[in-house]
């Protein structure tokens, strides 16, 4: 062996111990960088030289020293995994509850603004009508509050309708921002897969493009339900639904195909469809809630309204007689978009000739009919509210449970001030010993050069 | 190279993962915990400044069915007892009609029976004939009574009389098989608030003016009342009595169901405010409850999140 090997060896760990100390010191520097994953300097012992196979030569072969074999990034494949399916989940889940809470805000039951009161007071006008003298100024005063109550209940009917088209097209509008976001994080998670194979091939490192792309890969899950597969290259496969959205280096876009405004209650479906196929995308995430609101949610609240709207009209007209009550501004059949209380004062009948007020009694008392609009509407608003509810529950628990699964990937990748300020404590002294022996290497190579010969002298 | 466990790994307890305690796990813990409390705390407070339990539907689904079926029985209680009060009005004015009608009748039946006097001179019946005519008016006064512009004993009609003088012949419009005024107080109970005319003041020659005419006419000639006149007059008083009697029964119909009414309407609304409103004492405490809570988490906050090895090395 040579007579330097221990300077060589004191060098190497030298050198070892800081590269360790600098992948502890990027551990904390990255202690509160969200998405960072923990790094560690693997240390390896080195083999020294065989040099002779003779009894003598091997027993005297020392190892070479100690060299980082490898940085490793401290990945939790199963946690890993498993915030992503989560947070697919939660984001669905928050996203219909979300949807589902505007629609129930659209209704504002139960208050004294609300439909139920609108409807209650149409009712009283219609028994004030009855109750007043038909042929003199009570009965024309009466009149008019039954016009202007009646209106009152077309309005706060068309106000519901356009809050859901309103919905529909703010919702609309967040699947489009979705669409293009989706689309260039799948081009900018290819992107770094590129890099990151690049980067690997010649053997460094690309451990923070990879924080990066797990980053992206995550948001996607959000968005829209997906899922990775890691490939042999230190790529990942990003999935939607069971197909590729990224292979490797090659990212594909999705595309929001069907309608941009809402029409009324059989709007034609929404989906998310791949852009080169054509082929609709099994989309999860918040995807999945969104065109959930575009193609069944709104439409079924829109036809909920309408079915009050027309239950409204149609008893109301059929128990008034020519002119109707209600029509629609549009003049074809009555939907709570166009329903309006179009009759004038003076045509408002109380009953058949003279003072008889039986229409007017018959129609107040559509408000005991449970199966009127009174009955139709608080089916719609317990429906909704019910809907609700059970979508609020799921999300809490779909929340709490891509919670715990972020906090298992956390406890197991993010850093742990503790422990590195330990390992950095280790290091040092490791450096501190290397130093030591090179001291003392340096001691013995001394006496050999400089003080051969001259003992005694 | 394979990996091999360093330094490192064997300082930070190996396999057990979940035993880490990292510092974005313990922020992010903490964060969960602080908005937690957050929310519930904005929960309690907007209950108590709304003073309602339920903000949205879905807060209350049974609650929210229960309020809006409330809420509608409420306001046909506000219609029943509307109507009510028109009710007591009608019949209120009729049975003071009908009470008048009754003293007009004693008061021709005292004058027919003093007029049947053998010591009255001819100026002394003419001047008793002019006030059993000038009653004749007085009747027709009565029996044309009106509540609000509408005749009371007109049932329908659309005339703004009951009944109508022509060539001294006195014809009740309600005689025209007009229907009768029937108001709503309750689900499917209508009381019927107006009184046929006809069957009070009878029609044709048994009518209460041609009684009081032929009584005009007989005083007049001094032929004197008839024993058959006195019957015709007792019978109109009876059937003004027999449409006093019906008025005041309807009349306590309406005041029974009035109660019972206002009775419900008193049920419907403390239900009502079980459902919708707070209770203001459990809501308060719970809301001083959760202020402790949510400062609890932030103290605690500021205590775990702080200390680390760090703060010990020098």
């Amino acid at each position: 062996m040579s007579t330097f090997q221990g300077l060589s060896v004191a060098l190497s760990s030298l050198q070892a111990q800081r590269r360790a100390m600098d992948v502890a010191g990027q551990n904390v520097a990255n202690a509160a960088t969200p998405g960072y994953t923990r790094q560690r300097a693997d240390l390896v012992s080195l083999q020294g030289p065989i040099t002779s196979l003779s009894g003598s030569a091997r027993s005297w072969t020392t190892g070479n020293g100690v060299a980082v074999a490898q940085v490793a990034r401290l990945t939790d494949r199963l946690a890993s995994s498993r915030v992503e399916i989560t947070s697919g989940e939660a984001a669905l889940a928050s996203t219909r509850s979300g949807v589902l809470g505007a629609v129930q805000a659209g209704f504002s039951e139960p208050s004294d603004t609300g439909l139920q009161n609108k409807l209650g007071q149409m009712w009283g006008a219609w028994s004030g009508l009855a109750d007043a003298d038909p042929l003199g100024t009570q009965g024309a005063a009466a009149r008019v509050t039954v016009v202007g109550r009646s209106e009152e209940v077309a309005a706060t009917l068309r106000e519901g309708a356009a809050q859901t088209a309103a919905t529909w097209t703010d919702v609309r509008a967040e699947l489009g921002t979705l669409e293009s976001s989706v689309n260039s994080m799948a081009t900018s998670v290819a992107d770094l897969n590129r890099l990151i194979t690049i980067t690997e091939t010649t053997g460094a490192p690309a451990h923070e493009l990879a924080d990066q792309r797990d980053q992206l890969v995550r948001q996607l899950s959000e968005l829209v339900g997906a899922t990775s597969t890691p490939r042999a290259d230190g790529g990942v496969d990003v999935l939607v639904g069971g197909e590729a959205l990224v292979t490797g280096a090659v990212a594909r876009q999705v595309a929001v195909t069907g309608p941009l405004a809402m029409t009324g209650a059989s709007t034609a479906a929404t989906s998310v469809t791949f852009a080169d196929t054509g082929a609709s995308a099994a989309v999860g995430g918040a995807a999945a809630a969104l065109t959930e609101a575009l193609t069944t949610t709104l439409p079924g609240v829109m036809a909920g309204y309408d079915g009050v709207a027309a239950s409204v009209a149609t008893r109301v007209n059929d128990l008034h007689g020519a002119p109707p009550v209600f029509t629609a501004t549009d003049g074809g059949a009555v939907t709570a978009a166009t329903i309006t209380a179009s009759i004038s004062a003076a045509d408002v009948r109380a009953g058949t000739a003279d003072r008889d007020v039986s229409v007017a009694s018959a129609v107040a008392g559509l408000a005991e009919d449970a199966s009127g609009p009174d009955g139709r509407w608080r089916t719609l608003v317990v429906g909704y509210a019910g809907a609700a509810a059970a979508a609020e529950v799921r999300a809490t628990a779909a929340v709490t449970n891509r919670d715990s699964a972020q906090g298992t990937l956390t406890a197991s990748t993010a850093v742990d001030v503790d422990s590195e300020m330990v390992d950095l404590l280790t290091f040092q002294r490791a450096y501190e010993g290397a130093a030591r022996v090179l001291t003392a290497v340096d001691e013995m190579l001394d006496t050999l050069i400089n003080r051969t010969g001259v003992v005694g002298r | 190279m394979s990996p091999v466990g360093g330094i490192s790994a064997s300082l930070s307890s190996p396999g057990a993962v979940g035993g880490r305690s990292t510092l974005q796990g313990g922020a992010s813990a903490v964060q969960t915990g602080i908005a937690a409390a957050a929310a519930r705390l904005a929960r309690s407070t907007d209950q108590v400044s709304s003073g309602r339990a339920i903000q949205k539907p879905s807060d209350d689904v049974v609650g929210t069915d229960k309020a809006l079926e409330l809420r509608r029985a409420l306001a046909a209680e506000d219609r029943y007892s509307r109507s009510s009060s028109d009710a007591t009005a009608w019949l209120g004015t009729t049975d003071g009609a009908l009470q008048q009608g009754v003293a007009l009748l004693h008061k021709v039946r005292a004058l027919t029976v003093q007029a049947g006097s053998d010591a009255n001179s001819a100026i002394a019946r003419e001047a008793l004939a002019t006030e059993v005519r000038g009653l004749r008016e007085d009747m027709l006064g009565v029996a044309n009574t009106t509540y609000l512009g509408r005749p009371v004993f007109g049932g329908t009609t659309g005339e703004a009389r009951a009944f109508t003088e022509a060539d001294g012949v006195v014809t009740a419009a309600a005689d025209a098989g007009t229907g009768s005024v029937v108001r709503d107080l309750a689900p499917g109970v209508g009381v019927r608030v107006d009184t046929s005319g006809a069957a009070a003041f009878g029609t044709g020659d048994d009518s209460v003016f041609a009684i009081f005419d032929r009584v005009a006419t007989a005083i007049t000639t001094g032929a004197g009342a008839s024993s058959e006149q006195l019957a015709d007059l007792d019978a109109a008083l009876g059937r003004l009595t027999v449409a006093q009697t019906d008025v005041g029964t309807r009349y306590a119909r309406v005041d029974s169901l009035k109660t019972t009414g206002a009775q419900r309407s008193l049920a419907l609304t403390s239900a009502k405010a079980d459902v919708e409103e707070v209770d203001l004492a459990k809501s308060l405490m719970e809301l001083s409850m959760h202020e402790q809570a949510y400062q609890v988490a932030l103290g605690a906050a500021a205590k775990v999140v702080t200390p680390t090895i760090m703060d010990f090395l020098r």
